[in-house]
């Protein structure tokens, strides 16, 4: 498994049923988490830099599956968010589909952005593969999810 | 066939490793080898060499801006389509190629 990916997620920063059923509300729980455990040092500032990318086009890249990310200050420590809806998140994604999981990425502007930006990369390469689109859909917790991107991320 | 695959997208972060995950995996499918660039916000990465592309039979530029180092491509085949529509329809796309191949 890619190094980043693997480092970036952890069990801790899961969230098997996402309450909320719209797109910033379910952004925001996911963030947090980030806060709660000291990823990051204000919500504000974060998801005012998850907004600031979400206008450049939507990080709803379809087939039920998000990428929000941010590269700001606020970020402490790279992370990756997971989150899991059970009904569906209104995303406005770009099949103007609901979005059934969110991979939240908290990246910090410390100048080797790219790093992160290329795990970012690893991980919207693997999400286009059909099986690990099914799989992580499949998962029913984070041991799951983990396998599924371990099994897939060997090229 | 061998296939050159060129991704460029602007907002460069996953549109563009999409597609050319989505291109390889479709090429790949048939058949067919291929080498893919991507052109991203975390700048070129897997440059194809000018004697790669000119030993290839076409090019696919799946990009929503301009892509860079095009006289590479001087006197092949090329093929250029969006980068949804190489993330969508990556295997419609190929048959598109090897259509193109064929052709005169």
């Amino acid at each position: 498994m890619d190094m980043d990916l693997s480092t970036m997620m952890s069990e801790e920063l899961a969230i098997f049923g996402v309450q909320s059923c719209e797109k910033w509300g379910a952004i925001r729980e996911l963030a947090a988490l980030l806060m709660q455990k000291n990823y990051i040092k204000s919500m504000e500032h974060f998801i005012d830099a998850v907004r600031e990318r979400e206008k450049m086009v939507s990080t709803g890249i379809g087939d039920g599956i998000a990428i929000p990310h941010a590269i700001s200050p606020a970020v402490l420590t790279p992370a990756i968010v997971f989150g899991r809806s059970l009904k569906g998140v209104e995303y406005d994604s770009i099949d103007n589909q609901p979005v059934f999981m969110l991979f939240l990425f908290a990246i910090p502007a410390t100048g080797v952005e790219k790093d992160y930006l290329r795990t970012l990369a690893a991980l919207a390469r693997l999400l286009v593969h059909e099986n690990v689109k099914k799989n992580l859909m499949a998962a029913k917790n984070f041991k799951d999810v983990r396998k599924t991107l371990q099994e897939n991320s060997v090229r | 066939m061998k296939i050159v695959v060129v991704s460029a997208c602007s907002t460069g972060v996953a549109s563009t490793y999409m597609a050319s995950e989505a291109l390889e995996l479709a090429a790949k499918a048939r058949g067919h080898e291929v080498l893919a660039e991507t052109q991203g916000t975390i700048g070129i990465e897997n440059e194809v060499s000018f004697d790669d592309a000119q030993s290839s039979d076409i090019i696919i530029l799946a990009r929503d801006i301009k892509i860079l180092g095009l006289e590479r491509f001087e006197g092949k085949k090329i093929l250029e389509v969006q980068v949804g529509e190489a993330i969508r329809k990556a295997a419609e796309v190929i048959q598109r190629a090897e259509k193109m191949v064929l052709e005169k």
